[in-house]
């Protein structure tokens, strides 16, 4: 019965992922005739005009990327990398890396109930550690996120362990935390959209190296 | 896999959504939109090139030390491989309150940036005051330091002294037999461990050490051990020790300078 149940959740996954799929897919074709449709109706300096803006936007990202990069790479104070593309978290010191700790990173989307929503991303560049929660700390969880899970939001929103054993906060509010065992966040299948999380023994073992305006960089 | 492909589908669509944006604005020659695309888009490129420029570029990749005090481990890692990893035993984290001296020593590996100063063949170590101290505690015995030139007189009427580099017992009738010393078998008289002066034979305990050590300063260093079966504990006053097999390796592969991180 529970095979059949798991059989049945991992169809209809599969069945929501692929129609995900086709709808963008219908999305990227809809896009692609109505700017092959502008650019028939634009003169050639348009179009070069266009084109040099698409490639500047493209360009521009990698060399964000590559500045993060290097200026982590060349910290030569313990810092922690979050590589949110290939889903790690490095304590590193200058090109010396102390630890990769694999992480699960938080979906870019649109959070909160109309009219009030927005876009929650993890971040990118650099950013510094503001707080370490242990797991009698607490730390007010956000009203949607409630909502982006399908509960109705309690009165208080904060209470001990809800982040996990172990949790970081950097500036700019976004939340490093590991698996706790009560509260919203205690769902090994959900991570919360532009948050990090991680394994606790990896936050337990570099605990004693971190404290408040280390170095984060998010690339 | 269908995740990481369908996050790669909503880049992909938001990319072309974007070229789309862009086809939008030029056609309909917005140019305030226009202005605002220009700025997000970069084409303040050349602030950014030379940002890339500023920032340091990336330095070669020499080989080094890491040792997590959580895991007690090493690893010997070049950029991010892997070269030799083993296990390590570190600081057991215990008190010692130094009498006399109003000072507790915690016997903590220290976190930070090392480096191997000095690689030792067949170290011997030289054990400090409060190895004595904690042996005498341990042992509910007293304490009593020797000094080079002062006998120390027993209750038997021998007595306990330096010739040459050993601390010798010289009975009543004359007769003269150096001591022996080792860790945990300390020289004992009249219920006191006696603290022997440094330099001499009973202050250089030969076995404890292992085979090899990678000095780091401070008194610090990775060493081997006469005890393997504590490698992989909290143990030590703050050394790193790892077994013989394994400090041989690091001993004939790491170079002076070699930087170790702790964490």
């Amino acid at each position: 019965m529970r095979g059949r149940r798991r059989t049945i959740l991992l169809v209809l996954c599969l069945v929501t992922l692929l129609g995900v799929e086709g709808a963008l897919a219908w999305r990227r074709a809809a896009y692609r005739a109505e700017t092959a449709r502008l650019r028939e109706g634009m003169t050639e300096l348009e179009r070069r005009r266009a084109d040099a803006i698409v490639a500047a936007d493209a360009e521009g990202a990698q060399l964000r990327l590559s500045i993060a990069q290097r200026q982590a790479r060349g910290d030569d104070a313990l810092h922690l990398a979050v590589h949110l593309d290939s889903g790690y978290v490095a304590l590193d010191r200058g090109s010396a890396r102390l630890r990769v700790m694999p992480a699960r990173i938080g979906p870019a989307r649109r959070v909160g109930l109309p009219p009030d929503t927005m876009h929650m991303a993890p971040p990118l560049g650099l950013r510094a550690l503001t707080t370490v929660l242990g797991g009698r700390d607490s730390l007010e969880l956000p009203v949607w996120l409630w909502a982006d899970r399908g509960l109705p939001a309690p009165a208080q929103r904060a209470q001990p362990g809800w982040t996990g054993p172990l949790a970081l906060v950097t500036s700019g509010g976004t939340l490093l935390y590991s698996l706790p065992t009560s509260g919203p966040l205690a769902d090994s299948s959900y991570v919360m959209p532009g948050a990090i999380r991680l394994e606790a023994a990896d936050l337990r073992a570099i605990r004693e190296n971190l404290a408040p305006g280390m170095r984060v960089y998010f690339y | 896999m269908l995740a990481a492909h369908s996050a790669w589908a909503v880049w992909h669509t938001l990319r072309v959504r974007f070229e789309r944006d862009v086809a939008r604005i030029v056609f309909n020659d917005n140019t305030e939109a226009l202005e605002q695309v220009v700025l997000a888009a970069g084409l303040s490129l050349d602030s950014l090139r030379s940002d890339l420029a500023k920032a340091p570029s990336l330095p070669a990749s020499a080989p080094y030390l890491v040792i997590s005090i959580a895991d007690r481990r090493l690893w010997y890692k070049q950029g991010d491989s892997v070269l030799f990893t083993a296990p390590v035993a570190t600081g057991s984290g215990k008190h010692l309150v130094l009498k006399g001296a109003n000072k507790v020593l915690r016997f903590e590996t220290p976190r930070g940036r090392l480096e191997v100063q000095r690689l030792d063949s067949a170290p011997a170590w030289i054990p400090p005051d409060w190895h004595y101290q904690e042996q005498a505690n341990k042992r509910r015995l007293g304490l009593v330091q020797l000094v080079r030139g002062k006998p120390l007189v027993l209750k038997d009427g021998s007595q306990i002294t330096v010739r040459g580099n050993d601390v010798v017992r010289v009975t009543a009738a004359g007769e003269v037999r150096p001591l022996t010393a080792s860790d945990g078998r300390e020289i004992v008289a009249d219920g006191r461990i006696v603290i022997p002066p440094f330099g001499t034979n009973q202050r250089r305990y030969r076995d404890v050490l292992g085979s090899f050590r990678l000095y780091l300063g401070d008194g610090y260093g990775i060493h081997g051990t006469n005890n393997p079966a504590s490698v992989g504990q909290a143990v030590s006053h703050g050394c790193v020790r790892m077994r013989n097999e394994d400090i041989a390796y690091l001993y004939h592969t790491v170079g002076l300078g070699t930087p170790v991180y702790i964490y």
